[in-house]
C-alpha cells in the first residue's frame, strides 16, 4: 500500500462512502489510484491505452455508484472490484470486435499439461530484460481471471477472502483458482522456453 | 511477439512451486507502473468537476437556455441517430414489498430482519452476460404477524430493462412469540440466502412491484423444548410492469 493510503484513515472513509459522500471518492482517488492503475495496467497485459480507459471509468463509476458501497470490503477492495466490472466488459467488446474482424484476439491457449518440474531459482534468472519479458508473455498468455487472481494474489498481497468478494466466488474456489492458475503459468514458462 | 535468444535459457529452469517463489517472479516482473502525470491530472480534475457539479444548488433547466438548448438538441440528435442502442439503455423501476398470509397457529409475532435484496437479470442478445444487481442495501426489520392483510414497501430501485430471473436476499430472524411464549428460532438457510427463481420484467418508464408473500405458518416450525427454526417460505407476487 502506498504511503498515503497508510496515512489513511480507512475506516473513516468506508464509513464516508457509505454515507454515500461524494468527496470521499477524490480522497479514494488519491490514496489508491497510482497502486489501482499499476494492477489494471498489468491485468489488460500492458496496454497502456485499455489502463487508462478502465482507470478513468472505474473512478467515474466509483463516484456515480458511491451508494452501493458494502460494509463488508475495504474501499481498496471495492474500488478494484469496479475495475473487474470494467476490464470484463473490455474483453467483452474486444471478442465483439474481434468476431467483426476488427481486431485479433491475444492467445488464451494454456496446456497445462506440459508442466516441468524445476528447481533453480527465480530472481536471478528474470534479471534478464528478455527473460522478463518472457515472463511478461506467460502473464499476458493467461486467461484473464488466472492473471486477475496471480496478480491479487502475490502482487497484490490479497488474502484470499478479499479476492473471493473481488470476484465474486468462494474462498474455496479462488484456492482451486490460485492453484491452477499457477500450474498454467508453469506451463507457459515451459512452452516458451520450448518454443 | 517474444523471440526466443540465448538469454531466454534461464526459463527452463524456473521453479515456481511455492507461493514464495511465485511472489518473488511475479512482483519482480510486474513492478509498480505509473500512469501519465497528464492524464492523472485529467482524470482528477473530471472527478472534482463532477464531484462540484453535484454540490451546485438546483435551478429549473427551464430557466437556464443556455442549458437546455444544446442539452435538448443533443437529445433529439441522439435520439434520431441512436434509436435502438437508446432502448437498450432504458431503464423502469421495481418496487418491492413484503406481506404475510394469516398463520394457523398462534403465533403473535416474527421479527424478520433483511440486509439485503439482490435481482439477476438476464443475458440478451446483446451480448451482455447476466448479473446480480443490488436492489435494497440498507437493512431492514419487519413483523411478519403485523402485516397480515397489508403490504409493506421495503424500497425501490431504478433498473436496466430487461428480463429478470431470480432473486436473493440475505435473511435472519430475530425473534417469534408462539403460543403467548417467545420461542428461540434457528433460520435454517443452507447458504445463509434466501434465493428463489421468479421471472419479471422490467418496462421502459414503468414501474414493476414484486411482492414477498411470506407463509408464516409454514415457515415457522417446533422442534421441541421452546425452540422453532425458520425455513421461508416465500411466495414472490408479480404485478407486469404498468
Amino acid at each position: 500500500m502506498s504511503g498515503s493510503a497508510n496515512q489513511l484513515n480507512e475506516a473513516q472513509l468506508a464509513m464516508r462512502l457509505r454515507q454515500g459522500d461524494k468527496k470521499a471518492v477524490e480522497e479514494l482517488f488519491s490514496a489508491y489510484f497510482d497502486r489501482l492503475y499499476s494492477l489494471i495496467f498489468y491485468e489488460v497485459s500492458g496496454d497502456r491505452s485499455a489502463a487508462e480507459d478502465i482507470a478513468q471509468e472505474t473512478f467515474l463509476s466509483a463516484l456515480k455508484s458511491v451508494k452501493s458501497y458494502r460494509k463488508q470490503s475495504s474501499p481498496y477492495t471495492w474500488l478494484v472490484g469496479i475495475a473487474h466490472h470494467k476490464i470484463a466488459d473490455y474483453y467483452r467488446r474486444r471478442k465483439r470486435a474481434s468476431r467483426r474482424g476488427e481486431e485479433p484476439l491475444p492467445s488464451e491457449i494454456v496446456d497445462v499439461e506440459q508442466i516441468r518440474d524445476s528447481k533453480t531459482a527465480i530472481v536471478d534468472i528474470i534479471e534478464s530484460a528478455e527473460t522478463r519479458a518472457v515472463v511478461e508473455q506467460a502473464l499476458s498468455s493467461l486467461p484473464l481471471d488466472y492473471r486477475q487472481v496471480l496478480l491479487l494474489k502475490y502482487v497484490e498481497e490479497m488474502s484470499v477472502l478479499e479476492i473471493s468478494q473481488i470476484m465474486g466466488r468462494s474462498p474455496k474456489s479462488v484456492e482451486g483458482l490460485l492453484s491452477r492458475a499457477r500450474k498454467a503459468l508453469r506451463a507457459n514458462l515451459s512452452t516458451q522456453d520450448k518454443g | 511477439m517474444v523471440t526466443k535468444s540465448d538469454s531466454f535459457k534461464g526459463t527452463e529452469q524456473m521453479s515456481i512451486n511455492s507461493d514464495e517463489e511465485v511472489t518473488k517472479l511475479l512482483r519482480t516482473v510486474c513492478r509498480p507502473v505509473a500512469a501519465r502525470p497528464e492524464f492523472k491530472q485529467r482524470v482528477r480534475q473530471s472527478l472534482t468537476g463532477m464531484i462540484a457539479a453535484a454540490e451546485v444548488s438546483y435551478r429549473p433547466l427551464w430557466k437556464q437556455p443556455r442549458v437546455w438548448a444544446p442539452i435538448a438538441a443533443v437529445i433529439v440528435l441522439a435520439a434520431i441517430a441512436c434509436g435502438v442502442w437508446l432502448s437498450q439503455m432504458a431503464t423502469g423501476i421495481l418496487e418491492i414489498r413484503v406481506t404475510d398470509a394469516p398463520p394457523g397457529r398462534n403465533i403473535s409475532q416474527i421479527l424478520v430482519h433483511l440486509t439485503n435484496i439482490e435481482v439477476h437479470k438476464a443475458g440478451d442478445q446483446t451480448g451482455d452476460a447476466g448479473k446480480w444487481i443490488m436492489v435494497i442495501e440498507e437493512p431492514k426489520s419487519f413483523d411478519l404477524i403485523g402485516l397480515r392483510g397489508v403490504e409493506e414497501i421495503l424500497g425501490e430501485e431504478e433498473l436496466p430493462t430487461g428480463h429478470y430471473t431470480q432473486i436473493r436476499m440475505d435473511v435472519e430472524i430475530v425473534g417469534a412469540v408462539v403460543d403467548g411464549e417467545s420461542a428461540s428460532v434457528d433460520v435454517v438457510l443452507p447458504s445463509g440466502k434466501l434465493k428463489f427463481i421468479g421471472s419479471f420484467e422490467i418496462g421502459d418508464n414503468q414501474k414493476t412491484v414484486l411482492t414477498l408473500d411470506f407463509d408464516a405458518d409454514a415457515s415457522l416450525v417446533p422442534t421441541g423444548e421452546g425452540k422453532v427454526q425458520f425455513k421461508p417460505v416465500v411466495k414472490l407476487v408479480v404485478s407486469p410492469p404498468g
